[in-house]
């Protein structure tokens, strides 16, 4: 849609004003108290038997170091105090060189794999970084010096920290021999649920669960997550998953209303087929995670995590897809109807085109009608949530999940009162959504998070349902749906999901400043 | 580089950015940390009780790369100005960070550019982001009392003198040249300065001296011999007093040695903050953390008013007083009352520790609260204590028998010289195996990891008896 509107110097503007991207001028910026979001470093922790080393000033360092102390891994961490004679002598590669070098002598082994964290001072400074990582990679061959950075400097026009650690993490990844039983999921941090439709699509497609369907999660950078993470799909009580079957179940079913599907469908006692979705926090080992290289696809599903995925892919020369989160249905169709087509291809067929091989009648019919069966699903579900909290006014915050705009649609367009998105940038991946809520719901406010009266709002609404721990500090309400990152929703199970966290979240009250004070929704945490 | 700043597995201390907000956190101005990112984050994460509860001013300018490289202080100004037209704050203070630092920043030209813009007064906090809290907070403390502070003070006194019927001359002779040639001296008819646009000002300075006068009328007749001494708290911050009831229990041991208090900075317990013009009434400052320092070395320098330092910590709160006393009588400019007390004791001792033998306890920490409390300890014990201080700006704070150190492998060197230490739990991981650590979080330490167990210090040497289990 073509508009004229600019940010907004305001602490809100409606949805028929907002600018995109950028809906409010960016000046001064307040930090509210909400820190459920991961950082950096609980990003680099879920990389088994890595050691994280930063080089930078106290105050940059303080945050970071305490992270890892109040997730209970300090243990893993070592870092490098910058001083003004460091910054300001020239010899900044040195100092960084030492200073490596003695954190990682100090330690009674090498780790495999160090993650090493230059900051906003290199750059400025052009510091050689090249020269640095091959002096200690020379110093230390047993060592593998991931290339990751602290540099807020550049976030706002370059890619953020964050995702350039996505991309570091994955870097050690060598191409192994393909194994077609195998896909990986990049740069999620928070692991899919058991009952995902991406389980559920490799079990329609294979013919037979994916074979790490049931495992725990070995993680213990996860010791913050609900149970529910570490259960698998068959022991869950969510309002949608009775209907979230097996294959063998769908196969039944469908021979029950007289199709012939069941004799065509893959077996499911048959695991030639056998398909292992591994992901980083299922990972027990560096050498574990090593074994992402035979991956026959790699997939993810948070946008900071593309650029990761497109430099994985294209290095070890695999096929990759990014699928992401997604509140609309036709998208999340689509989502299906590429990741089936592409788990066919390269993992059924082992093939290297995915145009070579078409996705048989049979996988399709049985991929069909189980969308509408999702879909069906989650309409009941809406609307069973739209009749119980009526027209609770809901709010969204972006932390909760990478397509807010997407879910506010999602919840317009099922009668939910939806009053405010929490947003400060509109992602590229939403302004469809922003177009529709110009149309559609041309009222509903955007409010800035880091806006300098973000402060001094009254925080006063504690009838609201708010969806995200910011959108809950901002209105000062105790029901909240308390997830950040998308929480490992995805497609139909994660809306079935989400009306199950806003019922919860409608019928009982959180300890609000407890929970959302907590740095890493999901870590381990000793606070 | 210097080998001790390479880290192993203990944290930093808090910085001197996030010691410029927690000093002036309840002052009722707008702190504006000059930052790409993170620095309030980390601030009001790890280094902030007030943040969730209790709002304040507190935000980073955002720079990004190419501002910083083509030095658009501008943007500063204006995003700056703009808040402050908004927000309405008492006062602007600006710190800043590693980039700022390196890219020459004038952080006293923006705040003069901000002040003539939005007419607010503005000052600058020199920080880089690269030293600890107790240079920030103290910077922030002085430079707060030069720019904001100093006007109301010169005033107070002015009123107070006045009260007194002196002249004008009198009235002006401790005051700033400046103040007073902007404000007084171009004035003419002195004897009937009531009716000056100055005083008409201040007609509520007026009723808060009155309302001192009854309760404090020593501040106006220093005649009376018996009155009680009334000083000014500095340097009670969050960083080391992070325990809610800790300030409360601080005020409550120097009122129950009738000492009086006349304000708290910063952590000012929800008093009013305009009372905090009455601070130069004081007849002396206590320094309760070297927070504090600056302050009171700065109204020392323009009003004359003596400090003491030292917090009435356990056996050693009778000394203290005692010397604040001692200070408002014989206007002794600046008694470390701990050091004094732990020097008395060493004399006094009929101790003798073998040359070879290890020292019995080692504090870790702060140098006034750590030294207050080891001389509280070497009271209630009859024992040695040592103070081993890894902080910056504290050299003036420790004595012959404490130590300075910097990074892991130092601490851990030090630390094997001590039977028993006491010390943040985060230390635990470089404590000898042969040295007994006992747990006393410090939030400019550890942060949130252990502020369940943080202890208000003013009731923890009541928990201490057969603690230690000392033998010498």
């Amino acid at each position: 849609m073509n508009d004229n509107t600019s940010p907004t110097k305001e602490y809100s503007v409606s949805a028929r004003d907002a600018a995109f991207p950028k809906p409010f001028y960016q000046g001064l910026e307040f930090n509210s108290p909400a820190h459920g979001n991961w950082n950096i470093v609980h990003i680099g922790m879920l990389l088994p038997e890595a050691r994280q080393i930063y080089v930078c000033a106290d105050n940059c360092m303080r945050g970071v170091v305490l992270t890892a102390a109040e997730m209970n891994a300090e243990d893993r961490f070592s870092f490098v105090l910058l001083d003004e004679a460091d910054m300001t002598v020239g010899n900044l590669e040195d100092v960084t060189i030492e200073g490596v070098s003695a954190c990682i002598d100090k330690l009674d082994s090498h780790p495999p794999v160090v993650l090493l964290f230059t900051v906003c001072v290199h750059h400025f400074l052009g510091c050689d970084l090249d020269y640095v990582y091959r002096k200690l990679g020379e110093k230390y061959p047993d060592i593998y010096f991931a290339r990751c950075y602290m540099d807020p400097l550049l976030q706002k026009t370059r890619p953020t920290p964050d995702q350039k650690l996505r991309l570091a993490m994955y870097e050690p990844i060598k191409a192994l021999p393909v194994n077609r039983h195998t896909i990986s999921l990049i740069g999620s941090e928070l692991p899919l649920y058991k009952s995902s439709d991406l389980y559920k699509l490799i079990e329609l497609v294979s013919g037979s669960p994916a074979s790490n369907a049931d495992s725990c999660i070995y993680n213990p950078v996860l010791k913050g997550l609900a149970p529910e993470y570490f259960t698998s799909a068959d022991n869950l009580s969510i309002s949608g998953s009775a209907a979230l079957g097996s294959a063998a179940q769908l196969s039944c079913r469908s021979t029950a209303a007289g199709s012939d599907i069941e004799s065509t469908a893959p077996s499911s006692s048959d695991y030639e087929n056998n398909i292992e979705l591994k992901e980083i926090s299922s990972c027990t080992s560096f050498d574990d995670y090593l074994t992402m290289g035979e991956s026959a696809l790699f997939i993810a599903d948070f946008p900071g995590a593309l650029m990761g995925l497109e430099a994985l892919g294209k290095r070890l020369e695999r096929p990759y897809l990014y699928l992401p989160m997604s509140f609309s249905f036709d998208e999340i169709k689509g989502l299906w109807s590429s990741f089936a087509q592409a788990l066919y291809s390269y993992c059924i067929k082992g093939s290297k085109a995915n145009a070579e091989c078409t996705l048989p009648d049979h996988i399709q019919k049985l991929i069909l009608t189980d969308i509408e069966k999702q879909k069906a699903l989650c309409e009941n579900a809406l609307s069973s949530l739209r009749s119980l909290i009526g027209d609770t006014e809901i709010r969204i915050d972006y932390v909760f999940h990478p397509r807010p705009l997407g879910l506010a649609r999602l919840l317009l367009e099922h009668g939910f009162n939806v009053s405010t998105v929490y947003i400060d940038v509109i992602s590229t991946e939403e302004e469809a959504d922003l177009d529709w809520l110009k149309q559609n719901a041309p009222d509903m406010l955007l409010s800035s998070t880091v806006q300098v009266e973000a402060r001094s709002r009254k925080r006063n609404r504690p009838d609201v349902l708010a969806i995200g721990q910011k959108a809950a500090w901002f209105s000062g309400t105790a029901h909240f749906v308390n997830a950040v990152y998308g929480a490992g929703l995805w497609g139909f199970d994660g809306i079935l999901r989400l009306c199950d966290l806003m019922e919860q979240a409608y019928r009982e009250e959180k300890d609000t400043k407890d929970l959302i004070t907590r740095k890493g929704w999901g870590c381990a945490s000793c606070v | 580089m210097r080998i001790e700043n390479s880290y192993r597995i203990i944290p930093c201390y808090t910085a001197d950015v996030s010691g410029v907000c927690s000093a002036l956190y309840e002052l009722g101005g707008m702190v504006v940390m000059h930052d790409p990112s993170g620095c309030n984050s980390t601030y009001n994460t790890h280094d902030e009780t007030r943040w969730y509860d209790n709002d304040s001013l507190i935000y980073i300018t955002g720079l990004t790369e190419i501002d910083a490289i083509m030095g658009n202080d501008k943007k500063v100004v204006r995003d700056v100005t703009d808040a402050a037209k908004r927000l309405s704050p008492k006062f602007i203070a600006l710190c800043g960070s590693p980039i700022p630092f390196l890219n020459g920043t004038d952080y006293n030209a923006i705040a003069a550019l901000i002040k003539k813009e939005c007419g607010i007064c503005t000052f600058a906090v020199e920080t880089n982001g690269m030293h600890d809290y107790i240079r920030g907070a103290g910077a922030a403390l002085r430079r707060y009392s030069e720019c904001v502070m100093k006007p109301l003070w010169d005033k107070v006194l002015i009123q107070k003198n006045i009260h007194h019927g002196a002249n004008i001359a009198e009235s002006t002779h401790c005051l700033n040249k400046d103040f007073v040639n902007e404000n007084i001296s171009q004035k003419s008819g002195f004897n009937s300065v009531s009716s000056s646009p100055l005083y008409k000002i201040n007609t509520d300075i007026s009723q808060t001296l009155s309302e001192h006068a009854e309760i404090y009328p020593h501040c106006f007749d220093k005649s009376n011999k018996n009155h009680n001494v009334v000083i000014n708290i500095l340097g009670a911050t969050p960083l080391d007093f992070a325990v809610e009831s800790s300030v409360c229990s601080l005020k409550n041991a120097l009122i129950n040695r009738d000492i009086h208090i006349l304000t708290c900075f910063s952590a000012s317990c929800g008093e009013d903050v305009d009372k905090l013009q009455n601070a130069v009434l004081a007849d002396v400052n206590l320094v309760v953390s070297a927070v504090g320092m600056p302050m009171a070395e700065y109204m020392y320098e323009e009003y004359g008013i003596p400090y003491v330092i030292g917090i009435p910590v356990g056996d050693f709160a009778d000394t203290l007083c005692r010397d604040i006393k001692r200070a408002a009588s014989d206007k002794v400019p600046c008694i470390v009352s701990y050091n004094d007390a732990r020097m008395q004791f060493a004399k006094s001792s009929s101790v003798h520790i073998n040359d070879n033998a290890k020292l019995p306890l080692a504090v870790i920490g702060e140098a006034v609260t750590m030294g207050s409390l080891a001389a509280a300890l070497s009271i209630r014990y009859n024992i040695p204590v040592s103070v081993l201080c890894p902080l910056e700006d504290s050299d003036a704070l420790l004595s012959s028998s404490d130590f300075k150190f910097r990074g892991e492998d130092q601490c851990t060197y030090l630390m094997k010289r001590f039977e028993h230490v006491i010390a943040d739990p985060l230390y635990l991981p470089i404590c000898p195996k042969e040295t007994t650590l006992y747990r006393l979080p410090h939030e400019a330490f550890s942060g949130r990891c252990c502020r369940q167990e943080m202890k208000d210090i003013f009731l923890y040497p009541d928990e201490w008896p057969d603690k230690f289990q000392i033998k010498l």
